[in-house]
């Protein structure tokens, strides 16, 4: 209410923004992330997964992917992390590949070169749809604008060295 | 003047609220609804005790926000704690305007059913709240979810089409609310398990709930009291009370929750059945829920005498109790009765609607021959058929019939016959189902009544059993007489008719036996007065006999 009663009134719409950004968000971050879960527990998507990663902390997660058949990456399983913005949905998730991956938009880091992730995100999407796409992004690389150049031009010209590649570069981790 | 630091306590304008008003639109002319901070309950009802120790001035910010703004004092009602002439005035009371339980969070609430997943928001997840739908590309928001999102970048979430947050773009489509708003939700306060649409809990959250915050009966106090406490005390809610318990100083608002969780020893032992209830609900255990109390029936109203400890009464509930057919006989007849005078109201109609369609049928053909066709029928008749058409149909539908309604018929005539045979079917249907209640009626009744027959045939019986015995002794008694009259033996015949007499009078239920007993045992062989006791109690006997027995045999 101070925010309204001291400023003028063309004002208004500014003490809105810094209302809004205040207090609000991180709780709907955290209601829409319950719903999600929920959503996750009870109708799961084939071949990916997400939870929490368990500290109480409903902001940050753990998923997996598996390599989808008749790709490279069959057979495999990939970590990720998610780590949501306090005003998740309306920004992005910052995503990142643990488990090392060799494809032309991870970078060695595990940093993920998706339009979804970054100006192309929109509210509507949610985790199971963010995975699905990245799985997706398994089976059919953006080599236009690779991270991963080697890869780019490899998973092109030779797919044989490509999965090589891929096999020597994968290494399960541990749930630390 | 800076803004004191609880003002978040107060109302928080609704922000959504604000958009669409003009910037010079003050507090008091926000509607009560949309005012309200958007907070949970926890938080509001949660610290008291800080507030309590701030100083005077800050004590109320809503009159001190106000006052920063001179615009708005004129309308504003003067705070209570300004003019102590307001005190105890209820009118005065919308002045504490911030002060309110805070509004639905729709977002929060708990469907009782599963919500169809075209009727969740893709941004929030959750069922819509004010949906929204963008007229290009027809997709559906939650009005506040849609206004953020294109804040942040002016596209469709769903398909990216550029968008504006503009009436002009964007329309309420209607049938998404009403879907939305016959959902079934419970009631967000805790401790309240109302169930109801969602259109309506707002009205039972606002109105009527027990457990919705409202402000402290007490005008000068500035906190949050559930409803049901506000109107069972008519003082300040906040001020300290002793625990009965454990003598420690706790705010009477907090009085229930004290006792319930956080009172030393607030958990005891029932002295009845030794389980661990909370002390201050007791009373509330012995009396509803504790197996060892004492209880009745719960057929108790229809004649059962039952009565014990809750344990043995609800084991004699669950074999079985006989006024239990009585009970629901009792309430199957109201059901039953109701039917029938429901089934004699439409019979009613029907057989009007029957009579003034033969009468309509009888004239129609008086002034048309059956050779006609429809083509040929004047305007006038077709509408009379027309207008049967749509109210019969309409009946059939709530009757339960159906078939035929929507057939095109050659001719009025035709029609009125078709129509007029339904009915009549309709009305042997009905006739036939309350012959049936009937029947199953009589069959009730005589089901209760045939065990209480055979009572009453076996008492009748037991009864002449007993009339045998007196007469018997009777006759044994004046058999003695008469021997006692004849020889002198008249010690032993009387202490024969003596003993016969007690037995007698045992079989009859001890009444009166006494006199006989105690004057028997005083005797000493008196012939004499023997003889004379005995005569006098020979003229009693047959009299007190036929009085106490009711001639049946």
């Amino acid at each position: 209410m101070e925010d309204i009663q001291n400023s003028a009134p063309g004002s208004v719409p500014a003490g809105k923004l810094g209302a809004r950004k205040g207090a609000d968000p991180s709780q709907n971050a955290a209601k829409r992330l319950q719903t999600e879960l929920m959503q996750l527990m009870t109708s799961p998507a084939p071949g990916v997964s997400a939870f929490p990663s368990g500290d109480g902390n409903l902001l940050a997660w753990n998923a997996t992917i598996e390599g989808p058949a008749d790709t490279p990456y069959s057979g495999l399983t990939f970590k990720l992390s998610f780590e949501f913005p306090s005003n998740y949905p309306y920004a992005p998730p910052t995503v990142l590949y643990k488990t090392p991956i060799y494809h032309p938009n991870v970078d060695f880091s595990g940093r993920i070169c998706l339009d979804i992730l970054k100006d192309k995100w929109t509210p509507a999407y949610n985790i199971q749809s963010v995975l699905l796409s990245l799985q997706s992004l398994l089976g059919e690389p953006n080599n236009a604008s690779p991270l991963n150049g080697e890869a780019a031009e490899l998973w092109d010209k030779d797919p044989a060295l490509f999965k090589g590649k891929v096999m020597d570069r994968h290494k399960d981790i541990g749930d630390d | 003047m800076p803004p004191p630091a609880n003002t978040p306590e107060f109302g928080v304008v609704d922000i959504a609220a604000l958009d669409e008003m003009p910037p010079d639109v003050t507090e008091s002319s926000i509607p009560a609804a949309t005012r309200r901070p958007r907070r949970r309950l926890s938080e509001v009802s949660g610290p008291a005790t800080p507030l309590r120790s701030t100083s005077p001035s800050s004590r109320q910010p809503s009159p001190s926000t106000v006052d920063s703004d001179p615009s708005t004092r004129s309308s504003t009602p003067v705070p209570q704690h300004d003019a102590p002439s307001d005190r105890g005035n209820p009118p005065s009371r919308p002045s504490r305007s911030g002060l309110h339980s805070p509004p639905i969070d729709y977002q929060d609430l708990e469907y009782v059913d599963d919500v169809d997943e075209t009727l969740i928001c893709p941004i929030c997840r959750t069922p819509f709240h004010e949906p929204i739908t963008t007229k290009r590309c027809g997709h559906t928001f939650c009005t506040g979810c849609l206004r953020r999102a294109v804040e942040l970048q002016p596209v469709c979430p769903i398909d990216r089409q550029p968008i504006a947050f503009h009436p002009d773009q964007l329309c309420n489509p209607r049938i998404v609310s009403h879907q939305l708003d016959r959902l079934k939700v419970r009631c967000p306060n805790a401790g309240c398990a109302h169930v109801t649409t969602r259109g309506l809990i707002g009205t039972h959250y606002d109105r009527h709930c027990a457990r919705t915050l409202v402000p402290c009966p007490d005008v000068g106090c500035d906190k949050l009291v559930p409803r049901e406490d506000a109107a069972s005390e008519q003082c300040c809610l906040h001020r300290e009370v002793r625990c009965r318990y454990c003598d420690v100083p706790v705010l009477l608002a907090d009085e229930e929750r004290h006792y319930d969780t956080e009172c030393r020893g607030h958990q005891a032992k029932c002295l009845l059945c030794n389980a661990v209830v909370i002390r201050h609900r007791m009373a509330d255990h012995v009396a509803n829920h504790c197996p060892e109390s004492q209880t009745v029936c719960k057929f108790h109203p229809f004649g059962c005498t039952v009565a014990g400890t809750r344990r043995s009464v609800e084991a004699h509930e669950a074999a079985g109790c006989v006024y239990e057919a009585i009970g629901k006989l009792t309430r199957d007849r109201a059901e039953d009765r109701a039917v029938i005078s429901d089934l004699r109201g439409r019979l009613t109609f029907l057989e009007q609607r029957a009579r003034s369609t033969t009468a309509t049928t009888a004239h129609h053909s008086s002034r048309s021959p059956r050779s006609r066709t429809g083509g040929n029928i004047p305007d006038l008749d077709l509408s009379v058929a027309r207008g049967q058409t749509s109210q019969s149909s309409s009946y059939l539908q709530d009757s339960g019939g159906g078939g035929g309604n929507g057939t095109a018929w050659e001719s009025p005539e035709d029609y009125m016959l078709a129509q007029f045979e339904r009915m009549e079917a309709k009305i042997e249907d009905l006739r036939k189902m309350l012959t049936e209640l009937d029947g199953r009626h009589s069959m009730m009744l005589l089901n209760e009544t045939m065990p209480l027959k055979d009572q009453i045939t076996e008492l009748r019986s037991n009864l002449g059993v007993i009339n045998m015995h007196t007469t018997w002794l009777m006759n044994v008694q004046r058999q003695n007489r008469v021997a006692a009259g004849g020889g002198g033996s008249g010690g032993q015949g009387q202490g024969q008719g003596q003993q016969g007499q007690r037995s007698g009078n045992g079989g009859s239920g001890g009444g009166g036996g006494g006199m006989a007993a105690g004057s028997g045992t005083g005797r000493s062989g008196d012939a004499d007065e023997g003889r004379e006791f005995e005569r006098q109690r020979v003229h009693v006997a047959p009299r007190r006999m036929s009085g106490e027995n009711p001639p049946r045999l």
